[in-house]
This record gives structure tokens, sequence and C-alpha cells, in this order.
């Protein structure tokens, strides 16, 4: 049950989400779309480390809000400047997403190994 | 730790709750994605500077509409738009009668004339039309010759065989299809005194005097007036119609 609490979490807030009747315009949407992919960062992240038991839940807690809103922030001031600053956002936190998701997959299929004969 | 399960608890609302705004975004919001604060710049300048193109666009789209309605609507104002327009092409066509002012030329053998020895065959047809066109050109707006309108499709031309009328040899004349025998009377609508200087400045008197006829211009002014028939021949279209398919 406490391991499914952050599942049934995310499907409230998403239910949450689409109930909430605010309709972002177009405009925003590349901004809310980097702050949900650093989010997802810092959840991946997050697993690894408790997977390492390394999970410091206040680094988790404050990486999860500073990476949303400065690549969200990141993508409004590109947009003032000119600069395709989002995709900049997407591809660090794109490569730290698979690095991430490589860490936790090798800490699964380590844990799961079958023993050797040996 | 119950800190630790609930930050992690919490994060996932989050998260789910952004995932949950952004899959029902408005996108049925301006169509162009701006990437920029640049090409958003551009793009209402863009915009303000197509408004009054638009708004022109826009007013004579509503002219041209209110005129169609006006037009096909149903009622005693449509009906009698439309009649009046039909009457307008219809008296422009030649197919009504015209009273008003105008001349009369009669073209007529008079055996008083002296007899010019050599001049023996007159083509009378294109003396009519001679005498048509300068009165076309000094403004005569209708035009009718013993009794037949001329129209944009009427014809005046010799065909073989003799006129039996006296006076010189002359082959028959046909207008609008139909025989016309001399003498001739054309009848021209318009301002009498112009098309009467125009003729005088010409000289065709003096010229049908050579063919041994007589050119006797008639004015007519209000309270007499000249009567125009309308034009009764077929008209175009009314032994084929346009093949749309071709």
């Amino acid at each position: 049950m406490r391991r499914t609490l952050p599942l049934v979490g995310l499907l409230v807030g998403i239910a949450l989400g689409l109930a909430i009747p605010i309709h972002l315009s177009l405009q925003y949407a590349s901004y809310l779309s980097v702050a949900i992919l650093a989010a997802v960062d810092t959840v991946f992240g997050g697993i690894k480390s408790s997977l390492l038991r390394q999970f410091d839940a206040r680094v988790f807690l404050t990486g999860f809000f500073f990476n949303a809103v400065l690549s969200a922030a990141l993508a409004f001031v590109g947009s003032y400047l000119g600069l395709d600053l989002a995709l900049a956002a997407v591809v660090a936190f794109g490569v730290r997403i698979f690095n991430n998701l490589a860490a936790i997959r090798h800490q699964i299929l380590g844990k799961t190994k079958i023993a050797s004969p040996n | 730790m119950p800190f630790q399960r609930y930050s992690v608890t919490g994060v996932a609302v989050l998260l789910g709750v952004m995932i949950g705004l952004e899959f029902h975004m408005n996108r049925t919001s301006p169509a162009i994605a701006y990437s920029s604060y640049l090409n958003a710049t551009d793009a209402l300048s863009q915009a303000i500077q197509r408004t009054p193109i638009v708004s022109r666009q826009l007013a004579a789209a509503r002219a041209q509409l209110k005129t169609l309605e006006d037009a096909s609507e149903h009622t005693a104002k449509g009906y009698l738009k439309l009649q009046s327009e039909l009457r307008s092409v219809e008296k422009q066509s030649g197919l009504t009668s015209w009273v008003g002012s105008g001349i009369a030329i009669q073209i007529a053998y008079d055996p008083n004339l002296p007899v010019i020895p050599g001049l023996r065959f007159v083509d009378e047809a294109t003396q009519l039309r001679m005498v048509v066109n300068i009165l076309e050109s000094a403004g005569a707006q209708a035009i009718a010759i013993n009794g037949q309108r001329l129209v944009t499709t009427s014809s005046i031309r010799s065909v073989m065989g003799l006129n039996a009328a006296q006076g010189p040899f002359s082959s028959a004349v046909q207008i609008n299809e139909q025989p016309v025998d001399a003498p001739y009377v054309i009848q021209a609508a318009g301002n009498p005194t112009q098309l009467a200087s125009v003729l005088s400045a010409e000289g065709f008197a003096d010229q049908f005097r050579i063919l041994d006829q007589a050119f006797r211009v008639t004015l007519f002014r209000a309270p007499h007036l000249l009567t125009l028939p309308a034009y009764t021949g077929p008209l175009p279209g009314a032994y084929a119609k346009e093949s749309l398919n071709a």
C-alpha cells in the first residue's frame, strides 16, 4: 500500500488537473511542457536515489520545485530574447532522464539478477 | 518515514496536476505557436495592418449580400426591383417601342431629279448603312427603318434580285431578314437638331440626289413626338442554347 501511494497520488493529480476549470492558452504550452519535463526528471532522480538508498526528501522537494520553476522561467526569458532556450532545457532534462532510467534499470536488474550456478 | 512518503506523494499529485492541465489545454485558441516574443510582435503588427483591408472586404461583402438578399427576397420590393431592371434591359436592347423627339428621313426616287448618265445601279443597303452609322455616331438612341427596329444583331444587306421600286436598278434590301422596299423611312430618336446637323454636314442630300433619290429630313419635337416600334424578330438563344458542358 505504501509503495502504491505515489501512483495513486499521480492519478488523483491528473484527475484534479483535468477537473480544474482552468484552460491555459496555447502560448503557455511550451512553459508547462518544460516544467513537466523537469518534474519528471526529478521524479526519476528520486526513484534512482531511493533504489540506491540515498533518498533525501529535502533534496527531492527542492529539486522538484526549483527545476520546474527554473526551466519554465528559462523558456519564458528565451521567448523574450528570441532564443529557443526551452530547447536547451529539453535537451538537458532529456539526457538526465535517460541517465536516471538507465541507472534505475541497472539497479533493478542487479537486484533481481538470477543467481549464478556457482 | 512519514515526511519522505508524503513528500513523494505530494510531488506525484503536483506532477499529476501539471499533466492534467497539459491534457486539457485550450488547443482551439490561436493555432499559431509563437516561439518568441519577437515573432508574436511581428504577427500582431501584421494583423493590425491587415485589419483595415479585412474591414473593407467585409463591408463590400455585406453590401453584396444585402443586394443579393434584396434581389432574392419574395417581397414586393424585390419584385419591383427585378421588374425595373428587366424594363431597363428591354429598353436598352430595343425590345420596347420608343416615343420621343427625333428625326425621320425619307429616301425616295424622285423622277424630277436630273438623270446622271452611267449611274444606273444603286446598292441601297450600303447607302442605308452609311446613314445608320452616321446617325448612331451622332447620338441616336434608337433607329428603325420602315418599321424594322435596329438592334445589336440587326443586319442591313443586299440580296440577289432586283428591287421592284421605281428608279435606277437596285438589288433588294433585307433588314432583320425581312424584305424592305423603297421608299425608305429612317426614324431616329435623339436630339433632332444635332442629328439633322450631322446629316447635313455629311452632305447626304447631295449624295442621294446624284442617285436620283430625294433625301428629306423631318424633325419631331414635343408635342409631335416620334414613335419607333419594338424589335419583334428572333432573339439570341431562340433556336439554340449555350452548352455548359462544352
